[in-house]
């Protein structure tokens, strides 16, 4: 409470003055000589309680009525914990929500878009605040963009470039949002410290709300000099019928011309209306391919299946796409696909030491890999072609002209290498190159560890520590553990329908210690043992089976999932250095060049057709370019003179699809947990904002009263004079 | 003392103009005016009538008879003074003047001219008016005449009349009506400020005594619609010490009640009595007052066929 006139508050005194009079009354009455006494005295007798009663209570109104006057007078103001002076500039941070939900449409309302909506709140808190205040916006969205980097007093400015965001931002965290408002608010110089979050307050902004956040919250404000008034700002909007497309999957990782790929589409319908008989469309290179129709319950997911053959290696796009007409962002999911045209393995057989002529089949220990490898190779009108072109050569082949070009190396029952062959496949794994090792009988272990681990400093991730299993029965075997695999090369056979490991049975197997440091076992023996065992070295892979790939050591090379497992492992192993062409938005993106390109610079175009240079870097004797953030949505191109242009595909992930936000309940409360405020409206915070600032005035209030005691007193006087028993 | 002393001019004017109204309705604005219900022993010849078996000899007309060989019968009527005894109030009270218009004159001035009109009314009607005059007992007390000069001597004794203390009616009005032993009119003029019940008890003397009575309960208009707003000191006029310190705008409406109260009791009483009750305030004309009191008498008159 305070007051504008604090000298008029002197005046509250002034309740002195009734009392004086009614003092002054009684005491200079007038007398009077009277005959009727004998009334007079009966009626005294009977209302005296009655007329003192009165007589105070009419004291206590008329000492009221100076008091409320001389406090009207004196324009009392009822003002929060901080006294803020008049138009005192301040610093408002704006945190506004530009996550892809912010795109969404009440097909019912206006039209508007509920980020329409938030940037028209935002200008209007912008254009509330006093001159000499200093203002900032934030993006908030998969990270946070400042539009100006520091609280400017500029706040045209500020509010001019709000008309170029667009609300294409991946998922808003909540409680991150309200942190980095707050400390964005450590610069601030002004008494006044304001951080507004205008966002659509999607329960999935919120999902991480959590005392431990809230905590954190209240931390940081602990931690500033002035504690800053946190507003939340909701945009209201009815969700309406929103459909996703969540992910596409391919089913090989290697895609290779001529091949025949399954794309999976999963398509959910997030919002509580049933989508009936919605067209999804598959799209290659922008030129439609497919069209089917499916019904999503609300709540539901469905997956579509599209099959596609690339006629053309290099760089393509896919895209899979459907209209709801509420949420544009999630409607498309974009995957750029590298087609090669050919995969290229140097397959080195231990059976083949120092003779040249392959044994007959199966008997040469690569037979079984080679087959799988290139399955259509053996038909000659096999209607698809191989993807991976295998060349089976000896140990003694390991040489610098055969590894060139080369993207994956098997060692399968090598009994030994000499220690120029280990350079050279050290320096092949380190440029991006995948090294398969797959020891059998004619291994020697000693030589092996020696060699190839070098107590954990060698190629190998993992040494061999032993011999099980003598090959007499299957009794005695072992089979693949079936646990969930994570790997990529393996995750296949999570689903049972794919088949299952149990099949395989492994006689005699090497007793693997994987290094504890990087080597990583992606599948097991149910005897524990390791089976596969990995390390990245440089940029390549390193991969070390315990057994043999053929049928000498077990009866896993004839069943059903040998050959998708060689294939896959294979696929993985040549595609391990290529970095990912499919991103999540604000993510970077990396592209690896084989050869040092003529500039330094090269130069990305961004979905919105607009192009940034960025520097080649060297690694590990390759070159990278990498564009360090993408923040929208679309395909990104690399563009390099005298080559095909290179494609990467950048999603939004799919959390903001679901467009719930919170009650307006919930809302409140937390608010109240973190010690905000929420307002509806631009108007609601400017009413917020000037009774902060001037307090919530009470003079009216106090007029009313004064007036509404003196037309009391009157209305009592009547009454009083009224009363009285005879 | 003279008349004009009491009396205004415009006062004697109307009394003027209201005695054709007495001539006609008192008995007896000179001798005989006053008819006697009684007949017989009078001067005043009335009839004959012819004799019936029964008749007194002592009334037979022998003249007559002795003209005409017939009996008739003479009547007289019987010649009466209307004997008339103005009970003035002359108790602290009848004192109050108002402070608001002090031109009205206390209570006590206008009962005395009140009294004084009326009894020049009655002297010059012929008949005759007496005096009492009392407070807290009887002070005064001059028995009735009809003669002309008795207004001279009523006038001074109303004039002499000092305002005393503290009155008992009842005992008073008992004391007073040994006084008054021939049957007339007694006239009260007072505040009439008194126990009822007591005052009715004294009343009750003069009308077992089947005299007419009449009360003039004369109220200052103060009294009546208590007019006053600030705060006042209201001292008692008939008991020194008893006062009431009070803001008579908060007592208004029960002191008003309670006067209304008072004066129902009182009509009802003085009709339960048979006592003629005339409302008076001091800002009252005279001659409404008489006329008030006039065109009483005249009703009760004809009620009683006299």
């Amino acid at each position: 409470m305070t007051f504008l006139n604090l000298a008029l508050v002197a005046g509250v005194l002034a309740f002195n003055i009734p009392l004086i009079i009614h003092l002054l009354n009684k005491s200079r009455y007038q007398r009077i000589d009277w005959g009727a006494m004998f009334l007079l005295e009966q009626v005294v007798r009977q209302n005296r309680k009655r007329i003192r009663l009165e007589q105070i209570i009419m004291l206590l109104v008329r000492c009221a009525i100076p008091v409320l006057l001389a406090l009207a007078m004196a324009q009392p103001i009822l003002t929060g914990f901080q006294k803020l002076v008049g138009s005192a500039p301040g610093s408002t941070v704006v945190m506004l929500d530009a996550s892809y939900s912010m795109q969404a449409r009440d097909p019912a309302a206006s039209g508007q878009s509920r980020f329409d909506l938030a940037r028209a709140q935002t200008r209007g808190v912008l254009d509330t605040l006093p001159d000499g205040s200093r203002g900032q916006v934030v993006r908030v969205g998969g990270g946070f963009d400042p539009v100006t980097q520091t609280l400017t007093p500029e706040l045209d400015r500020v509010g001019g470039r709000l008309d170029a965001l667009a609300a294409d931002r991946a998922v808003a965290d909540g409680p991150a949002a309200l942190r980095q408002g707050v400390a964005s608010l450590a610069e601030a110089t002004t008494q006044k410290r304001d951080l507004v979050l205008v966002s659509d307050f999607q329960r999935v902004s919120w999902a991480d709300d959590s005392s431990v956040q809230r905590q954190r919250l209240e931390e940081l404000i602990e931690q500033m000099p002035v504690r800053p008034e946190i507003v939340l700002m909701p945009v209201v909007s009815e969700a309406g019928r929103n459909l996703s497309v969540m992910n596409v999957a391919l089913s090989s990782r290697a895609v290779g011309v001529g091949q025949r790929v399954r794309i999976t589409a999963k398509v959910a319908n997030t919002s509580e209306q049933d989508a009936p008989d919605t067209p999804v469309i598959l799209r290659v290179d922008g030129a439609e391919q497919e069209t089917q129709r499916l019904s999503i319950d609300a709540g539901e997911s469905a997956d579509l299946v599209f099959f596609h053959r690339f006629d053309e290696g290099g760089p393509h796009t896919l895209e899979v796409a459907l209209s709801d007409g509420v949420l544009a962002a999630d409607d498309v999911y974009r995957v750029a696909v590298n087609v090669i045209t050919s995969l290229p393995v140097l397959l080195v057989s231990g059976d083949l030491d120092g003779r040249q002529q392959p044994r007959p089949f199966p008997e040469n220990e690569t037979d079984f890999l080679e087959v799988a490898l290139q399955p259509f190779a053996a038909s000659a009108d096999a209607p698809l072609a191989d993807l991976i072109d295998a060349q089976v050569v000896g140990p003694d082949r390991i040489r610098d002209d055969q590894l060139d070009g080369r993207r994956v190396v098997v060692l399968a029952n090598v009994p030994v290498i000499t220690e120029a062959q280990e350079k050279l496949l050290r320096a092949f794994v380190e440029a991006g190159g995948a090294l398969l090792v797959f020891p059998g009988d004619r291994v020697d272990v000693d030589r092996f560890n020696k060699l190839l681990h070098k107590g954990g400093k060698g190629l190998s991730p993992a040494k061999i520590t032993g011999l099980t299993g003598d090959g007499l029965g299957f009794e005695d075997g072992a089979t693949v553990l079936g646990e969930r695999h994570e790997h990529p090369a393996l995750s296949l056979w999570n689903d049972p329908a794919n088949g299952s490991f149990a099949e395989a049975q492994i006689d005699v197997w090497y007793e693997l210690e994987p290094d504890n440091a990087d080597a990583q076992t992606i599948a097991r023996l149910t005897t524990g043992h390791p089976l596969l065992v990995r390390r990245e070295l440089g940029e390549g892979v390193v991969i070390v089976g315990a057994t043999a790939i053929d049928t000498g050591w077990g009866n896993l090379p004839t069943t059903p999932i040998y050959l998708p497992l060689m294939q896959r492992l294979i696929a993985f192993a040549a595609t391990h250095a290529e970095p990912a062409s499919n991103v999540m938005v604000g993510r970077p993106i990396t592209a690896l060049l084989d050869e040092e390109p003529e500039e330094d610079t090269l130069e990305w175009q961004r979905p919105d057709g607009k192009t940034v240079k960025r520097r080649v870097v060297e690694r590990g004797g390759r070159w990278l370019c990498t564009l360090d953030q993408t923040d929208a949505p679309g395909t990104y191109r690399l563009l390099i003179d005298d080559e095909p242009v290179r494609v990467f595909a950048a999603n939004l992930p799919r959390e903001e699809s679901d467009l719930r936000t919170l009650s307006g309940a919930e809302l409140d409360e937390l608010a109240e947990s973190i010690g905000a405020r929420v307002v509806k409206d631009v108007d609601a915070y400017a009413e917020y904002d000037k009774n902060r600032r001037h307090g919530r005035p009470l003079w009216r209030v106090m007029w009313v009263l004064a007036l509404a005691l003196v037309f009391g007193e009157l209305l009592l006087q009547q009454w009083f004079g009224k009363g009285g028993r005879a | 003392m003279p008349i004009t002393d009491h009396i205004t001019p415009a006062d004697l004017k109307s009394i003027g103009n209201l005695s054709v109204l007495a001539r006609t309705v008192v008995e007896g604005m000179n001798t005989g005016l006053h008819r006697s219900p009684d007949k017989g022993a009078s001067i005043e010849f009335k009839q004959h009538r012819p004799y019936v078996p029964g008749d007194d000899l002592r009334n037979l007309d022998w003249k007559v008879f002795a003209k005409s060989d017939r009996f008739y019968i003479r009547e007289y009527e019987q010649e009466t003074n209307l004997r008339a005894t103005i009970l003035l109030d002359c108790s602290g009270s009848m004192r109050y003047t108002s402070p608001i218009d002090e031109s009205r004159g206390s209570k006590h001035n206008y009962a005395v001219r009140l009294a004084a009109c009326l009894a020049y009314l009655i002297i010059r009607q012929a008949d005759s008016a007496g005096l009492v005059t009392f407070d807290t007992k009887v002070r005064h007390y001059i028995p009735p005449r009809a003669r002309p000069g008795h207004v001279g001597v009523l006038l001074d004794a109303m004039k002499d009349a000092t305002i005393g203390g503290e009155t008992d009616l009842g005992q008073v009005l008992r004391d007073a009506s040994t006084k008054v032993k021939r049957r007339g009119l007694v006239i009260l003029i007072s505040d009439c400020f008194a126990d009822v019940p007591a005052m009715l008890r004294g009343l009750a003397h003069y009308t077992h005594a089947r005299h007419d009575v009449m009360v003039f309960q004369l109220l200052d208009p103060d009294e009546v619609s208590f007019p006053f707003k600030r705060w006042h000191r209201f001292e008692c006029l008939e008991v020194d010490e008893r006062h009431q310190l009070i803001d008579p705008a908060q007592l208004r409406r029960a002191y008003l009640e309670q006067l209304e109260k008072y004066r129902s009791d009182l009509r009802t009483a003085c009709r339960r009595q048979r006592v003629d009750l005339v409302e008076l305030t001091t800002d009252t004309p005279y001659a409404d007052a008489l006329a008030a009191y006039l065109a009483r008498r005249h009703h009760l008159a004809r009620r009683s066929g006299r």
